[in-house]
């Protein structure tokens, strides 16, 4: 390169090889030489731009983008492509940013009432039978969800103030105890630290309802700390504190024994390699009970592995996301519950295998698709179970 | 005895300058106008070497490439003196500082500046840069990527990726406060340090036509639909962007698995409760 430097395909070498190994400040010199020889190269531009947006280099990226747009004879890809950037670039350069997902639908649970796989329990440190109705239902609920993100960034190098919610509703068609009505709130600051990473300390609000009664609402903070991997993807940790107040009612008449502090930390992926991209989850989960029989330590690992792919249906193309997940949970109880059995302390292993499918129907409205399996076997019979479902339901994301 | 370089044609002069040194720390990779004649013009592929002082005129500019792959675009009406340079290819580490007089330039870091030793100074400040990208003129210094300090008036301030700084006073007044750019400077400083006109940058005429650039990118990365960004973006079968639906498709992925983290812990605990009120309510002991 440096004895000819004019030769295309030397500089071209160079830029992809310089890109695969994530120096794409060697490959922009590069392109940077194309437009020295002719300005006029609508693809190259694109490719400075896509280079400088990937380095979160907004502005300059637009400044490229919007050239690369600018003659009568670019092709329609490359404009196609630039503007689909240029989109993206006003969002993320806006002072407010804002993400929604919703989904709505019907859910079939072959266990919906979590009853346990046989009759034969423990109870008062003895065998028992439970009554028919005890044990396990299936039922079909309705349900809503909503996720929403919106961030007031105060400065160009990642410092924010956001907010999140989570809600989540889901009315039983028969066993109307397990009506769930979920809403969390955070809301916290961001503190960019360098380039590339960022810490942020966040108050969190929770309230559950349970078969249309209080269930429990809880109070906590967190703190959290993301890092992109190279080009590969993001890591993030976190650990929060939450004080939980149960709150007993007909349904749940010893609920009010489980009140104390939840305990989480965890660690989040979410990377990609070439056409392989997963998501994984490590937690661990303490709950300090007033009941000492109700703290519990749980340590659990999930995963998923999201496959994009984009098909033409009636002569226009469709964004789909296949994704199979599994999970594990161990949970190991302080001591034994004397109205279960004095002797046995509740140790649970589950495990959880699914999928999710999302189609698109027409831009940000679509169709998911959820199955999941999971089985819990428990050193109790009482909680030893297992449950498969099925959810379908619109998407609306924005 | 000082050596004189001039870069032909009425509207652009260009001169280098040598002191005893020869050590060669570069390449001229591009050049604006080509040399056409005179004395000793540079052309695309001189080399250039240690204290060199490189002048342009009216719609000159020319990219250096120096040996650590730092990349130096000099505009037009510009002047700079590389003060010194030091490159230790086996550690990946050495020095490059340099003058600009007047005018500006366009950094782009290489290895010397991934470690955080490049400085150049102008009329008005210091500047530093660590890895990344900056546009640097003796009134405003504006980072495109990676972490950049500006020295002026007894004052430091770091950009970061995106900021922009005015300088001024001969040295004497503190950089503004690192913030955005006023509007359309960005635009105007992508287009300074492009090619104008019929300018080639010391290429042959034609040599680097759309037609020509993409059969050289389809030959480096062995696809006719493929490009050198591939790797770093989402591409859909017919060539578009997924930029805006992967975003929305990670946030949606990112927001259900901390719904359903959520409700796990509510379920498990809905599990407890459940299991619980039944024994004490519900069951039936087996009398054995």
């Amino acid at each position: 390169m440096y004895k000819s430097p004019s030769n295309l395909d030397v500089s071209f070498k160079f830029a992809e090889q310089a890109v695969a190994r994530g120096d794409y400040e060697a490959a922009i010199g590069a392109l940077e030489r194309m437009l020295f020889f002719n300005p006029n190269l609508p693809r190259v531009k694109l490719e400075l731009g896509v280079l400088y947006f990937k380095l979160d280099s907004f502005e300059l990226a637009r400044g490229y983008l919007q050239d690369a747009v600018k003659g009568s004879d670019v092709p329609d890809d490359i404009r196609a492509q630039a503007r689909a950037y240029l989109a993206e670039i006003d969002r993320r350069l806006s002072r407010h940013e804002y993400s929604v997902f919703l989904q709505g639908g019907m859910r079939y649970q072959t266990n919906a009432n979590l009853g346990p796989n046989g009759l034969m329990v423990r109870a008062l440190g003895q065998d028992a039978i439970l009554g028919q109705p005890f044990g396990k239902h299936p039922d079909w609920n309705y349900f809503q969800t909503v996720s929403a993100y919106y961030a007031h960034k105060m400065n160009l190098r990642g410092d924010a103030i956001e907010l999140t919610f989570q809600g989540l509703n889901s009315t039983q068609v028969k066993q109307h105890a397990f009506n769930l009505g979920l809403m969390e709130v955070t809301v916290g600051q961001r503190v960019a630290v360098g380039q590339n990473a960022s810490f942020k300390y966040y108050g969190i609000g929770d309230q559950v309802w349970l078969g249309g009664a209080n269930y429990f609402n809880a109070i906590g903070g967190g703190l959290s700390a993301r890092t992109t991997v190279g080009s590969f993807g993001i890591v993030e940790a976190y650990i929060e504190d939450r004080h939980r107040n149960f709150f007993d009612s007909l349904n749940y008449p010893t609920a009010s024994q489980q009140t104390g502090e939840l305990i989480t930390a965890a660690i989040t992926t979410d990377v990609a390699s070439g056409a392989l991209h997963w998501v994984t989850r490590v937690g661990y989960d303490e709950g300090r009970a007033i009941f000492n029989y109700n703290s519990y330590k749980r340590y659990s690992i999930d995963v998923a592995f999201p496959f994009a792919f984009e098909l033409q249906l009636f002569g226009t193309p469709h964004q789909f996301v296949f994704a199979p997940t599994a999970g594990y949970t161990r949970a190991d109880y302080a001591a034994p519950d004397p109205v279960l059995d004095r002797k046995i302390v509740r140790h649970d292993n589950e495990q959880r295998y699914g999928a999710i499918f999302d189609a698109q129907i027409v831009d940000n409205l679509g169709v998911r698709t959820e199955v999941q399996y999971f089985r819990i076997d428990s050193t109790l019979s009482n909680y030893t179970t297992n449950s498969f479902s099925i959810a379908v339901g619109p998407t609306v994301r924005f | 005895m000082a050596e004189h370089r001039i870069i032909g044609g009425t509207l652009a002069l260009l001169t280098l300058c040598g002191t005893a040194s020869a050590q060669e720390v570069g390449t001229a990779s591009a050049v604006n106008p080509a040399a056409t004649s005179n004395l000793r013009t540079i052309t695309i592929g001189s080399s250039i070497r240690h204290k060199a002082h490189i002048q342009t005129a009216t719609g000159g500019s020319v990219q250096l490439l120096f040996l650590d792959k730092t990349s130096m675009t000099i505009g037009p009406n510009s002047d700079l003196t590389i003060d010194e340079y030091v490159y230790d290819p086996a550690g990946s580490t050495g020095k490059i500082a340099a003058t600009l007089g007047k005018g500006a330039l366009r950094f782009v870091g290489g290895q010397i500046s991934h470690n955080g030793d490049a400085e150049i100074r102008t009329s008005n400040a210091v500047i530093g840069i660590r890895g990344g990208t900056a546009f640097i003129s003796s009134e405003h210094v504006y980072t495109g990527y990676g972490v950049v300090t500006v020295k002026s008036g007894g004052t430091s301030v770091a950009l970061r990726t995106g900021e922009f700084t005015v300088t001024g006073g001969g040295g004497a007044n503190p950089p503004t406060p690192p913030g955005r750019p006023p509007a359309g400077v960005v635009a105007a400083l992508v287009h300074k340090f492009q090619s104008s006109g019929k300018q080639t940058g010391g290429a042959a005429p034609g040599s680097a036509s759309p037609a020509r650039v993409a059969t050289a990118e389809a030959r480096a990365t062995g696809s006719p639909k493929r490009t050198v960004v591939a790797a770093v973006t989402h591409v859909n079968a017919n060539g578009t962007a997924l930029v805006a639906t992967s975003k929305r498709t990670a946030h949606a992925w990112s927001s259900t698995s901390h719904q359903s983290s959520i409700a796990k812990s509510v379920i498990h605990s809905l599990h407890t409760s459940t299991i619980h009120s039944i024994a004490k309510h519900v069951m039936h002991p087996l009398h054995k």
